[in-house]
């Protein structure tokens, strides 16, 4: 009963939420919301630990509602809720700043259905009730990003839905050719995985058509080069919490869902073996390689914090996808590790954002030297995320990069080293220098001698510590995290 | 017990971290306190005996790993005894001003990483300690402030990381082979898991040498050295020279000796090539330091032709090469420290800080010129110093190798490198003692440098010498270590 329970919480809440007029009263709700669904979330990772699996199924096939929640989902749930709680709480400080207050209450109700749709997703096992949560996830994400009421979020928000909804109909088209393949007996992703392991002979072009377009329906959906064409522009215009919950979790969901694509439905052992599918998995891999290189080097080219940012998640999505292409069990490992690793410093990077945005007025990159003098604990944050993401040892993103170094040395492409490389390198080069001007220079001089402090209240910025904390705290204690998930991609 | 190896590197870390939120604390009192107390522990530890923590484990790969064996004794010895004496002339010399406090910070932080470094028990920790000591001196690189030092920063930022990188590529691949990484004398390598991809194992183990060589000034990655070192405020530039770079040292005997093993390497086509490549080193260091001009990027490239003594006498293989190679990382550490010391005082008190700027100055601060004088020629190599010690050493080592040809190259190179130490800072002090009959001596008036300075200066000069006069001490301590070795 706990995914529903998780789900309905958080369902209940954005109804409510909606007629809750007092803001101060809507941020405690929703709080209590968020802090009920982490705690469920919780007890049911402790549940999944000790008996292996939660599944429900209600109603007859195929229209059913049908759960199966193994040990990855419990991983994936337990960070949705878990992120998403320092987010909004960290939120609460900063929603003031770009919307008006009558919004807020529907800001928290929109994400109270993002989350419980982000949760449905990854803990149910019948595709059409995943389409169903995807779909949900999709409007209230855009949502998210619409409600800043800007032009520019306005024309990033609708080019975001109507991208998604292409994904979704590629998708819905993967589906019921899978549907229709088996019988139009079940939606059951898990029925769907026996009756191809039994009959894929003589079934492989519906396996492949599937299979195609359900890559390019989630591509679309986790950003993948090249079909990220949306994220910069959502990601970047976004309110500061709505952009760390899109670049941290939002894109997850669809790459856990397609992880479950590739080892519940059709199986590793076809997927290697298949020439076509095989080389549909070198395809995304080439994809996750090419987002990390193109992600980077548009990285490096804006001047708006929050879009380099943006496309920085371009290629760290990448990371993931060439983590998954790989088809080894160590690719799939860095792969899901990274995915733990890229919420919790993408969503501080974001945050920290959003907060030098606030105090300062100014969203560019050239403005934000000598900030370290005037925002110390701010910038020591961002130098924290920044350093993540370069993959400095002892901080979350060089487990990262640990793990997919020892996942390209395993597999069968070398070449991806280079790649792994590059990309560090770059990521280097375009957030370190931020960190450099922070602190060193004219403006720094400047400001230490103007002796000028706009940093915000510790108390606003304690969220945002908790979550620079979890890269160092995730970083030393990973050994369970990483043994865990060794245990429980054996059971996708 | 043994979580005392955790103190020296953890009390220098978070005394830095919370040493500029502290208010009415003197800031010299408090750095001398940390200093003190550390090197009373490093003391400590060093005489516990052979003692190790695992402190994480990721995976058996991956883990934190601290151990002390006479490596780290050696080398953490030097550190601490350096990075004291220095302390008491930054006293002379950093200006109390309102960046003085972020001088200390990470001064005590890149202190307590490179103690860090030194009890490193495997290689991934020692990677940790080495890419914390590149973030935590960017600010000591960058201390002026000014573009140039920012500049110059950036480009140290650039080559280490670049380095280290390699280093850690060479990791992942070395990880194939089964290997922990933890540092066992004689090498951890499997023959057996290495079987038939042996040029693999070898190639890796020439990224992964030059990865650390970065730091240690090899050719052709040390185009950095000569746009740092000007730059960098001169108590840190002998730290650099005379610390940091000797962390690389310790990286690259670990690496060679402790992880891959001498007996591997040796009559590969690897040490042949490592073998050319510490030898041009030491040419073209030399070289350029003899036409350089500026006195700080004289100095600097002088580092790094001697550093690539200690390189050469590494990859030659040998115990007699390897005892000259222990001998000039303390006789380089203490010289070069005394050197960039004395120049630092030197460019302060006048203002100047080209080579020629220094005519008479052995009147006007006559202690500073006479350890520059007693530093010199400790380093061209003229006995009793210890410089001709370590060059005897290495030089014999170069004569007595398998690579013959290389060794007797190396040996002839050191002779000339020596000849063109000579070139180089000979002109200096003779200069400042003997400036010609032309020289005005009617403007000249007292200009030593205050008791924080000369003091560490002479005490640092005369190690220089009593290292040299009496060598029994290290050079039984350097044989234990490599009778494990070889």
């Amino acid at each position: 009963m706990l995914p529903i329970l998780i789900i309905s919480i958080l369902l209940i809440s954005a109804v409510c939420l909606c007629f809750i007029k007092n803001v101060a009263h809507a941020k405690i709700f929703a709080m209590a919301t968020y802090g009920a669904a982490l705690a469920l979330a919780v007890v049911m990772a402790a549940t999944i630990v000790s008996d292996g699996y939660i599944s429900l199924i209600i109603g007859s096939a195929p229209w059913n509602i049908e759960i199966l929640a193994g040990p990855v989902d419990a991983i994936i749930v337990l960070i949705f809720t878990g992120i998403s709680f320092f987010i909004m709480w960290a939120s609460l400080s900063m929603l003031g700043h770009d919307l008006e207050p009558k919004r807020i209450p529907y800001y928290y109700a929109l994400m109270s259905a993002l989350i419980a749709a982000l949760c449905g997703v990854v803990m149910f096992n019948s595709f059409f009730n995943i389409f169903i949560w995807i779909e949900i996830g999709s409007f209230a994400a855009a949502g998210i990003v619409i409600i800043k009421n800007k032009p520019e979020t306005l024309k990033a928000g609708l080019k975001y839905l109507s991208l998604s909804i292409m994904g979704s109909g590629f998708m819905l088209m993967g589906i019921v050719t899978l549907f229709f393949m088996a019988g139009t007996t079940t939606f059951s992703m898990t029925d769907l995985g026996v009756y191809i392991a039994n009959n894929f002979a003589g079934n492989e072009s519906s396996v492949h058509i599937a299979l195609v377009f359900l890559t390019i329906g989630l591509a679309l959906k986790a950003a993948l080069f090249p079909l990220h064409i949306w994220l910069p522009d959502a990601h970047g215009s976004a309110v500061s919490p709505s952009s760390a919950v899109l670049s941290a979790l939002v894109l997850k969901a669809p790459i856990i869902f397609y992880i479950k694509i590739l080892h519940r439905v059709i199986g590793i052992e076809n997927m290697l073996n298949d020439p076509f599918l095989s080389t549909m998995l070198m395809v995304v891999m080439i994809a996750g390689v090419s987002a990390m290189m193109f992600g980077s080097m548009m990285a490096l080219l804006q001047k708006d914090i929050k879009r380099m940012i943006a496309y920085s998640s371009v290629a760290q999505i990448g990371y993931i996808f060439m983590g998954i292409g790989m088809g080894t069990t160590l690719g799939l490992l860095a792969a899901i590790f990274h995915i733990l690793a890229h919420a919790v410093a993408k969503s501080t990077l974001f945050l920290v954002a959003g907060s030098t945005i606030e105090q300062t007025g100014e969203k560019y990159i050239s403005k934000m030297a000598g900030l370290g003098k005037k925002m110390p604990i701010t910038m020591a944050l961002f130098t924290l995320g920044a350093l993540s993401m370069i993959g400095i040892p002892l901080f979350i993103g060089f487990n990262s990069k640990w793990f997919f170094g020892m996942a390209i040395v395993d597999s069968q492409h070398i070449w991806l080293m280079i790649v792994l490389a590059l990309s560090a390198m770059l990521n280097g080069l375009y957030y370190l220098p931020i960190v450099v001007r922070a602190y060193l220079g004219k403006e720094a001089k400047e400001a230490a001698a103007a002796k000028i402090n706009i940093e915000r209240p510790v108390k606003n910025l304690m969220p945002i510590m908790i979550l620079a904390g979890l890269i160092i705290i995730i970083a030393l204690a990973s050994s369970p995290i990483y043994n865990y998930i060794d245990y429980a991609i054996g059971r996708i | 017990m043994n979580i005392l190896l955790v103190l020296p590197i953890l009390l220098p870390i978070l005394a830095g971290a919370i040493l500029p939120k502290l208010k009415g604390v003197n800031l010299k009192t408090f750095v001398t306190a940390v200093m003190a107390i550390n090197t009373a522990l490093v003391v400590l530890i060093v005489s516990l005996g052979d003692i190790s923590i695992r402190l994480l484990s990721i995976t058996p790969q991956l883990s934190l790993f601290l151990q002390v064996d006479n490596l780290s004794r050696f080398f953490i010895l030097l550190a601490a005894g350096l990075w004291l004496l220095v302390t008491f002339y930054t006293f002379g010399y950093i200006k109390a001003d309102d960046r003085q406090a972020g001088f200390y910070r990470y001064y005590l932080l890149s202190y307590g990483v490179i103690i860090g470094a030194t009890l490193s028990g495997n290689l991934v920790t020692l990677y940790l300690f080495y890419e914390f000591m590149t973030l935590f001196t960017y600010p000591l690189v960058t201390y002026n402030g000014d573009k140039a030092a920012i500049k110059a920063g950036n480009k140290v930022l650039v080559y280490s990381f670049f380095g280290a990188g390699l280093t850690l590529a060479a990791m992942f691949f070395a990880a194939r082979f089964g290997m922990t990484f933890d540092f066992v004398a004689g090498g951890t390598l499997d023959m057996a898991a290495v079987a038939g991809s042996e040029s693999l194992a070898l190639f890796l183990f020439f990224v992964a040498f030059i990865g650390f060589g970065v730091k240690a000034y090899i050719f052709p990655l040390f185009d950095w050295v000569p746009s740092a070192y000007p730059e960098v405020p001169s108590p840190a530039a002998a730290l650099f020279s005379g610390v940091v770079s000797k962390v690389a040292i310790l990286a690259i005997l670990r690496l060679t000796l402790y992880v891959f093993g001498a007996d591997f390497i040796m009559g590969t086509w690897v040490q042949n090539v490592l073998l050319v490549l510490t030898i041009t080193t030491v040419f073209l260091g030399s070289m350029s330091a003899f036409r350089e001009k500026l006195f700080k990027r004289r100095l600097a490239y002088s580092s790094v032709s001697q550093l690539s003594y200690i390189m050469f006498g590494i990859v030659l293989l040998s115990p007699v090469a390897l005892l000259g190679s222990m001998l000039h990382v303390v006789a380089h550490g203490v010289i070069k420290v005394v050197l960039f010391l004395a120049a630092g005082a030197m460019i302060q008190q006048t203002g100047k800080t080209m080579v020629d700027d220094f005519k008479g100055a052995g009147k006007s601060m006559p202690i500073t010129l006479w350890c520059f004088t007693l530093g010199s020629i400790a380093l061209i190599g003229i006995p009793p110093t210890l410089g001709f010690l370590s060059k005897w050493y290495l030089a014999v080592g170069g004569l007595a190798t398998t690579a013959p040809a290389l060794g007797m190259l190396g040996a002839g190179m050191l002779l000339i490198s020596a000849l063109l130490t000579g070139g180089y800072l000979i002109p200096i002090f003779a200069g400042a003692f003997f400036p010609g009959y032309k020289f005005d001596y009617t403007k000249l008036v007292k200009n030593e440098p205050k008791k924080f300075i000369t003091i560490p200066l002479i005490i640092l000069a005369a190690l220089a010498l009593l290292f040299g006069i009496f060598p029994g001490i290290l050079m039984n301590f350097i044989d234990s270590i490599s009778a494990m070795l070889f």
